[in-house]
């Protein structure tokens, strides 16, 4: 049964795209028919971040019209066999965007994919609520920071209150993505720990991606980061897409990372308790 | 991890050429790193003088290090 996912946030500059771009790669590099939609109309940048942007030729907008129909739109990703992108218009206005085409697009790639990841755009408004009203599960995307954790908050409320499932009494299941985490910083005190920011938004952690540099190098060549299978950042996005797809494994990158003097030195922990 | 990270530095350099390029191509400016040839620039000066009367012509110079454009006008 094929299943709709909204990445969203309510804050810009979170991760969602990049968040969007990697879960939907690890989701098609596990075997699943993904189709990643961009909602973000008229600021688009999935085809950036997944290095499709001299492929577009059509966009939503053009499907929703009818100046092109949906396969016309798609490309294929071509580092995996079971990706396809629908990017968003760049030159049209969010009001282009209608219930009705989205619903009508929806219904159409559910016959197809496994997975339909909806990259919403940043803010409350119309492309935000459009990309989240047809979800049956949403990814929330913030960052260990009060204004993000704030935004997410409201997001998470209208996820319970404006999307279809929830006007039909449909729970939708959320999960909490957090991006940019420093588990060294948190231990200084410096930033919010992982635990305290999913008691405050209830919601149960999907992931933490740890602040890596391998997610700007990833976005500047068009390659998700999930296919670095390296890095920090490309671990924890393939640990996210097996949590999401059932898996139970623990979380990583929570915990500060030692030093080899650290590591060698074995009463350090205890020495450390005891002061 | 340090020691690759400081062996890789690079790499981190070339990501940001390759960012680059693809933003300037994304949005349609000419890359300015890239260095126009002889012929980018011949073709560029017969576009730019299309709509006009004139014919412009190109000759090597006596020292073959150079080209002479010259362009045609007709004097009333």
């Amino acid at each position: 049964m094929s299943k709709v996912i909204v990445i969203t946030s309510g804050k810009g500059g979170v991760g969602k795209t990049t968040s969007a771009a990697a879960i939907s790669a690890g989701l098609a590099l596990k075997g699943k028919n993904t189709c990643v939609i961009d909602f973000d109309v008229g600021l688009r940048n999935l085809d950036l971040v997944m290095g499709c942007e001299r492929r577009v030729i059509y966009d939503i907008i053009n499907v929703i019209q009818g100046d092109a129909n949906l396969n016309q739109a798609l490309i294929k990703d071509k580092r995996t066999d079971k990706l396809y992108i629908l990017p968003a218009s760049q030159t049209r206005d969010k009001d282009a965007l209608t219930l009705e085409g989205v619903q009508k697009i929806i219904e159409a790639l559910k016959e197809r994919f496994d997975f339909i990841i909806c990259d919403s755009p940043a803010g409350i408004e119309k492309g935000a609520q459009l990309a989240m009203h047809f979800a049956d599960e949403a990814i929330i995307v913030t960052n260990p920071e009060i204004s993000s954790i704030r935004d997410s908050d409201r997001m998470l409320g209208m996820i319970a209150s404006k999307t279809d499932k929830a006007i039909n009494n449909q729970s939708i299941t959320e999960h909490l993505l957090i991006t940019r985490y420093d588990a060294d910083r948190v231990e200084k005190g410096e930033m919010m720990k992982y635990t305290d920011i999913g008691e405050i938004l209830s919601v149960k952690i999907l992931g933490i991606i740890p602040e890596s540099p391998a997610v700007l190098d990833a976005s500047n060549t068009g390659s998700p980061v999930i296919f670095n299978t390296t890095s920090d950042a490309g671990t924890a996005y393939a640990d996210a897409v097996a949590r999401l797809l059932g898996s139970d494994i623990s979380l990583k990158f929570c915990q500060p990372k030692k030093s080899f003097i650290q590591r060698l030195n074995p009463f350090q922990k205890k020495e450390a308790a005891t002061t | 991890m340090n020691i690759k990270r400081f062996f890789n530095f690079n790499k981190t350099a070339s990501s940001a050429n390759c960012a680059k390029s693809r933003l300037n191509a994304a949005l349609g400016k000419q890359d300015p790193s890239a260095q126009p040839s002889v012929s980018d620039i011949k073709n560029a000066v017969i576009q730019s003088l299309s709509p006009y009367e004139v014919s412009p012509s190109f000759q090597t110079s006596p020292d073959k290090k150079s080209l002479i454009l010259t362009i045609s006008l007709p004097v009333n």
